[in-house]
Parts: C-alpha cells; sequence; structure tokens
C-alpha cells in the first residue's frame, strides 16, 4: 500500500465541528481552539487509550453481572420465575429452538464479551506501537463500531415484553437488574469504540527511526 | 515534503493550558466496580446456608425450581437432586436464605408439599398451579444442624402451636386418622397427630395434640372416647340422636370429657390414656373401685358375653368380667362361674350412708341383704338376640344362702333364670296333669251321663201323666164359660135394641120434646106481647090497626 502525507506530518489540524482546517502551533501543550468557532481542537481524539480502556474495564466488571444476575422475573399464577441470560438460553435449546438459542447466544453472551476482548486488543497494539496486522485491525475497528448497536437485543424483548405482558395478578414481567448491567456493558462497550481513535493504529507506521512496514 | 498548505490558512488560537486534567473516565470503570462489588457482596451477604434434605422420592423437586417455604414465604430452593450412594433414597441440596438460617434447628422438619385430598380436609391446592413446594416447620432445639431427613407427610401441628400432646391406647384404630379432630364440647381442640402399633402387636398408640386454651382441661380423669358415628337412642325421652359434628361422622372424630367430680390437676405432657370406644363407656365410674363377685350358674350361659351389664332393677351397677366353666370333681358337678364386677358407688344414696363403711360393718350388711333374698339372676335382655344380663334382685320366697366370705372373689347366691324358672314350673304342671287318672274320670263321667239319660226319661213320663189328670177338669170349666159368656152377649144385645133410633121408646120421647119446645115458643111469644102491650093484661089484646 502506498503510504501518503498525514496531516499531522503536514503541520495542519482539523476543527472536528466546523472542519476548519489550520497550522498546529508551536506550543503543542496549550489548549487548542479553532479560529473559526472555537471548538476544543486536537491531532487526535485526546487521551484516547485510556479512556478506551476505562470504558473497557467497566463493560468488563459489568458483564460479570449482566450473566449472573436475574434478566427477566416472570410471575404468574404458576409462580414466579427468574431468568438469567444462560438460564433462557439453555431453555430454549432444551426445548428444541436450537437456531434461537444460538441467536440469543451469540447476540447477548459472545457479541459483548468479544467486543470487549477485541477492543482490548486493539488498545494493547495502540499503546505497544505495533505495526503489524494493521489492515486487519482497522477492519476489527470497523466491525466493532458497526456490530455495537446490534447487541442490545435482549434489551429490546425485555422492554416490549415488559410492555405487553403486564396483565396484573395473571401475569407480569418486570426487567431484573442484569438488564441495566447488560445495557451498560453495550453502551460502555459503544463508547469505547467511540472514544478509539483508529488513526492510533496506523500512527507507528509514520514515527521516524522505524523501518515503514506494509500491511 | 513539499508544503502544500495554502499561507492563507489561519493558525488553531492557543488558550492558556489547563492547570490539572482529572481524567474523569475512570470514574465510570470504578463506579463499574463499585456497582459489581455491591452486588457481589450483597449476593455474598444473603446466601443462606446450604442443606442437604433426604426424601424417600424424588416426585415434584425440581433442581432450581422447587422453594422451599416457612409459613407460606421463601426460605430456599432446591439446587440439586440426586439419587443417594446405595439408591435407597433421594437427596437434595438447598440453598437456603440467610434470615433462614437460625430457623435450621437440630428439629426443624422438611416434607413434600402437594395436593392432597382426604375425608375431612382439602389441603395444598395451590401446589396444583404452582407445583410442589418444600414445607419447612422451624426447630426450637438451639442445636443447628444441616443436613435433614424428609417427613413422609406433613405434620399435622407445627411446633410454634402451644398446646401439649398425649397418649392414647386403644384396641383398633377405627376411623382414626392422622390429623382426625379432637372435640371438647364440641369444639374441636386438637388432632390425632401420629398412630403405631406397639411391639407386641396387640394396642394401638395414638398419639394426639390438643391446643392451648383446651389442653388445661385435660386431666389425669379425663376420658377420650371415640366419636366417630352417629349414637342413635331411642328411650323414653323418644329418639335421640347424639353426634359430634357431621365431619366426625364422615370422617371420625375423637372427644375427651373430664367427669365433674375428677382431679382438676392438669394432665402433664405426654399422660397415658385409654381411648374408650363410646362415651357411655368412657364416662363409667373407674374400675378402680370395683367390687368383684363370683357366681355359679348351673344353666346355659349361651347369651352371656363379657362385658354384659349387671343390673338392680334398671340401674346398670356392673359388668361381667369373665366366664370360665367351675368342674367340681368330687360332686360330679359342672357349673359355670361368672365374675362381676361391681361399681358400688352407683349404688350410693344421696345421704352417702354407705361411704365410710368398715370391712366387717359391709360384711354384715351384704349378709342381711342376702338374708332378705338379694339374689343373681340370668335374665333374658333381647328375645330378637337371646342377650342375656345378670340381674340382682330381691326374692323374699328364695332358699337361704350364704356368702362364702372365705372365697376369692366371694361368691354370692344366684337364683335360677326367670325362663328358665318358667319352664320348670311348667315341667312340675306336666307331671302333675301326667299323674292325673283320666282314665277312670272317663268311664265316671260315663257311667254319670247314662245316669243322667234315665232320670230325663222319668221326669217326661211324670210331665205326660199330669198332662192326662189336668183335662178333664179344664174341659168342663171351659164350657160353662162358654155359655156365661153366651148369655152375657144377649144381654148386652137387649140393652142394644132398647136404645137403637127406631125404638118404641125413643120415638115417644122424641115427640114428647117437640111437644115441650112448641109450649116454649109459645110462651116466649106471649111474653114478648106483653112486653110491648102490659096493659093487655087489662085491657084484652088490642085491636090491630090498620
Amino acid at each position: 500500500m502506498r503510504r501518503g502525507l498525514t496531516a499531522r506530518e503536514a503541520g495542519l489540524m482539523s476543527c472536528h465541528v466546523c472542519g476548519q482546517l489550520a497550522h498546529i502551533p508551536a506550543d503543542r501543550a496549550a489548549l487548542l481552539r479553532c479560529p473559526r468557532c472555537r471548538a476544543p481542537m486536537h491531532l487526535r481524539k485526546p487521551s484516547s487509550v485510556s479512556t478506551t480502556w476505562a470504558l473497557i474495564v467497566a463493560a468488563a466488571v459489568l458483564f460479570v453481572p449482566a450473566n449472573l444476575l436475574p434478566m427477566m422475573t416472570t410471575s404468574s399464577l404458576l409462580g414466579r420465575q427468574q431468568d438469567t441470560i444462560m438460564s433462557g438460553v439453555v431453555f430454549l435449546w432444551q426445548s428444541g429452538s436450537w437456531p434461537l438459542a444460538a441467536v440469543v447466544f451469540f447476540a447477548s453472551i459472545m457479541v459483548p464479551l468479544l467486543k470487549i476482548i477485541a477492543l482490548a486488543w486493539l488498545t494493547v497494539t495502540v499503546q505497544r506501537r505495533s505495526r503489524r496486522n494493521v489492515m486487519q485491525r482497522t477492519r476489527l475497528y470497523r466491525i466493532v463500531e458497526f456490530v455495537g448497536r446490534w447487541s442490545m437485543l435482549d434489551i429490546y424483548v425485555i422492554t416490549i415484553l415488559v410492555a405487553l405482558v403486564n396483565f396484573r395478578g395473571l401475569a407480569t414481567i418486570e426487567a431484573g437488574p442484569a438488564a441495566i448491567a447488560f445495557g451498560a456493558v453495550v453502551v460502555l462497550t459503544m463508547f469505547a469504540a467511540m472514544s478509539f481513535d483508529p488513526r492510533l493504529i496506523w500512527d507507528p507506521l509514520t514515527e521516524p527511526g522505524k523501518p515503514a512496514a506494509h500491511a | 515534503m513539499p508544503d502544500p498548505t495554502p499561507p492563507a490558512l489561519p493558525t488553531a488560537v492557543v488558550d492558556p493550558p489547563r492547570r490539572f486534567r482529572i481524567p474523569l473516565v475512570w470514574i465510570i470503570p470504578i463506579v463499574a466496580a463499585l456497582i459489581g462489588l455491591f452486588l457481589a457482596a450483597r449476593t455474598w451477604y444473603e446466601q443462606g446456608p446450604v442443606v442437604t434434605l433426604q426424601f424417600r422420592t424424588g416426585a415434584g423437586l425440581e433442581p432450581g425450581k422447587t422453594r422451599i417455604k416457612y409459613k407460606d414465604v421463601d426460605v430456599g430452593q432446591i439446587s440439586t437432586v440426586r439419587l443417594a450412594a446405595d439408591g435407597s433414597h433421594v437427596v437434595a441440596t438447598a440453598q437456603m436464605a440467610r434470615e433462614a438460617a437460625p430457623l435450621l434447628a437440630e428439629d426443624t422438619r422438611f416434607w413434600v408439599v402437594s395436593a392432597k385430598v382426604s375425608g375431612s380436609a382439602v389441603s395444598g391446592l395451590d401446589t396444583l398451579l404452582s407445583g410442589t413446594y418444600v414445607g419447612m416447620d422451624a426447630g426450637k432445639s438451639s442445636e443447628a444442624r444441616r443436613d435433614f431427613v424428609g417427613l413422609e407427610d406433613a405434620p399435622v401441628v407445627s411446633l410454634g402451636v402451644p398446646g401439649r400432646s398425649f397418649a392414647l391406647h386403644a384396641d383398633t384404630l377405627g376411623s382414626i386418622d392422622v390429623g382426625t379432630p379432637v372435640y371438647f364440647r364440641r369444639i374441636q381442640a386438637g388432632q390425632v397427630t401420629a398412630f403405631k402399633l406397639d411391639d407386641a402387636g396387640q394396642h394401638l398408640d395414638i398419639q394426639v395434640f390438643i391446643k392451648a386454651p383446651y389442653d388445661r382441661f385435660v386431666t389425669i380423669d379425663t376420658r377420650f372416647w371415640n366419636a366417630s358415628g352417629i349414637d342413635l337412642k331411642l328411650g323414653a325421652e323418644g329418639l335421640q340422636l347424639n353426634t359430634e359434628s357431621a365431619t366426625a361422622i364422615l370422617a371420625g372424630g375423637l372427644a375427651f370429657e373430664t367427669p365433674p367430680d375428677g382431679d382438676a390437676e392438669a394432665a402433664p405432657e405426654g399422660q397415658d390414656f385409654r381411648l374408650f370406644p363410646t362415651r357411655v363407656e368412657a364416662l363409667k365410674q373407674p374400675s378402680s373401685n370395683a367390687q368383684i363377685w363370683q357366681l355359679r350358674f348351673t344353666e346355659t350361659l349361651r347369651g352371656l358375653s363379657v362385658g354384659a351389664p349387671v343390673d338392680f332393677r334398671g340401674i346398670q351397677i356392673g359388668e361381667v368380667i369373665a366366664i370360665s366353666p367351675d368342674v367340681d370333681v368330687d360332686a360330679a358337678d359342672v357349673g359355670l362361674q361368672v365374675d362381676i364386677a361391681v361399681f358400688p358407688e352407683r349404688m350410693q344414696s344421696r345421704k352417702d350412708a354407705t361411704q365410710d363403711m368398715s370391712e366387717a360393718d359391709f360384711r354384715a350388711f351384704v349378709d342381711r341383704l342376702i338374708r332378705r333374698g338379694l339374689r343373681a339372676q340370668l335374665r333374658n335382655g333381647n328375645l330378637v338376640t337371646g342377650q342375656l344380663y345378670v340381674a340382682m334382685d330381691f326374692f323374699p320366697n328364695a332358699g337361704t344362702a350364704k356368702i362364702d366370705w372365705t372365697g376369692q372373689p366371694p361368691q354370692l347366691p344366684t337364683q335360677r333364670g326367670s325362663l328358665d324358672e318358667l319352664q320348670a314350673t311348667l315341667g312340675r304342671i306336666a307331671a302333675k296333669i301326667d299323674r292325673l287318672p283320666l282314665d277312670d274320670i272317663a268311664a265316671e263321667t260315663r257311667r254319670a251321663i247314662a245316669g243322667l239319660a234315665s232320670a230325663v226319661e222319668r221326669t217326661e213320663a211324670l210331665m205326660q201323666r199330669l198332662d192326662g189328670l189336668a183335662s178333664n177338669e179344664v174341659r168342663a170349666a171351659v164350657a160353662e164359660t162358654q155359655q156365661t159368656m153366651a148369655e152375657a152377649r144377649a144381654a148386652v144385645a137387649d140393652g142394644r135394641r132398647l136404645l137403637a133410633s127406631d125404638a118404641p121408646l125413643q120415638q115417644d120421647l122424641r115427640d114428647s120434646l117437640q111437644e115441650l119446645s112448641r109450649a116454649a115458643q109459645s110462651l116466649r111469644h106471649l111474653t114478648d106481647m106483653l112486653e110491648r102491650n102490659p096493659e093487655a093484661l087489662l085491657r084484652g089484646k088490642p085491636e090491630e090497626k090498620p
């Protein structure tokens, strides 16, 4: 792949709000503002790596209660039942709905887990200024960002069920504490993906003193 | 490197740098970690002890679903159900709630609750919908325990209910079951909690539990009886129907009562009582004061059974307690010996004169009674079934008898039974009839009848003679009478002729009377004329004026 000139190398930066192109002043430590709209300007997302790390850690921590606590409480004449995500998957699997079980398992357990792992890997490689698999990592980042919004499937199902099934005395469905944790996991991983600056993947290639590696 | 940047581009504005930037984003994982820690801590805190329960079968036990309830509140959940190592029973492990930990004592009980329908109660219907659950009854022991053996059935009385349990001894179970109610004055005061056959297989031990306000009415003197079914009595007061309650009729029941003069001291926990079959039997005087007497009968005892009443002129004063043959080898005499128990309290008069009687006085009293003719006798209580009872009564005509006080028990003299005696009397009459010279009597009678016939003939002849003697004189008398009658009739005819309308006398008389009447008329004319013309007497009859 032919490497082109980056804005940083050209001594330029653009405003994220109004798109104004501007010269980078000499004082790098200072807070820069857009000469046109006064919005803060920066070459790369500020403290992208540490923010991503913080969000990944928070998501990983909340992933545990999201899977252990009951997701949904079904109260009916026949009694009260509390279901975690995994017990729902097991129930679907045992009742023969294997495709549905697989969908729920992937959407609700595998995807958030893989997202956390993928983001962690991306951040680690960026921190280590790795120059390998640059193209693959960029593609992975795109997938992670795209997939993020779809893992709210469980939350959607629960919100719809809670609204639909509300016959007092006969049957009610309530969201359990895991629903909040799970929603938080999904939102946090989305924020983590947003806070991650994919340009950092490419930056090591332009650094002086190191041979430019072709992905 | 070429510089394509047009020089017209502005340079970014430089603000003074901020003093210190707190990486705010790290608050998020800290909060997440705090939430996670809080949840973990709460879960750990709420986690109660794990107990193992042994059940005979795993029916209705579902791991992760079956709940454990105490007073209808969830206190745990069955987590696993597996077979015991030797396969003889099922071992379930249960995760208990933290607040249930102090309830898991040495005597805590567990049982599987499922729908149950019995004669007296329907229970656990809610389990039809919600599935079975494990019931728990908290123990009171201070010793904690973590492995329990589940009960087969729900305990009838939970440990927390105040009251006392007692043991009853009965010969048969009847319609009693666990849960059968125990009534006190028709209030349900308790329940049967358990029953088992004793080791010898002779008696049943029935455990009853009497609830708190009623258990103080159970004294040492209290009688328990089987109150199942209907007690129908046809007495002098009419038809009497005695039952405890509709449930007791259908499903059986027990009842207890304390005799009014009973000991007021409450019975201790676990006190043994006898279970009587009926109320009447239960409320009889205690047999401890019974006097045992022996009777010897030579007649048949068919129809007399142990327990048959001993009766004095309608009052039951005791009962037959044993019947045995009594063989006197020396006299070659086989009799039947009947032991009776007599309760002297039932014969007490209101004045209580016999209460403090010494042994010697009592013997003298009984001796006097015997001298007055007190005897025991078998009588027929029921002509249809032939049931016999022992009657005590006075027979003034009975021969002399004495009580053998040396016998153990003393023997009372007996009198042959009424029916038996009737038979004997009839036999004696028959024998007498048998001895009568009936043939001689017949010959005599025949002779007498022949004599009577000849007498009748003679009487007839006499009558005929008498007839002949009387007829002549009577005939003469009759003829004379006829003559007299004819004369009398002629006289009457003369009289009638004299008085007839065409008789001359009557004609003359009528003419005379007509003359007289004319004369009277003339006289009237004269007087009339004189009245009008009184001067005519002087001047004569005036001339008729023209």
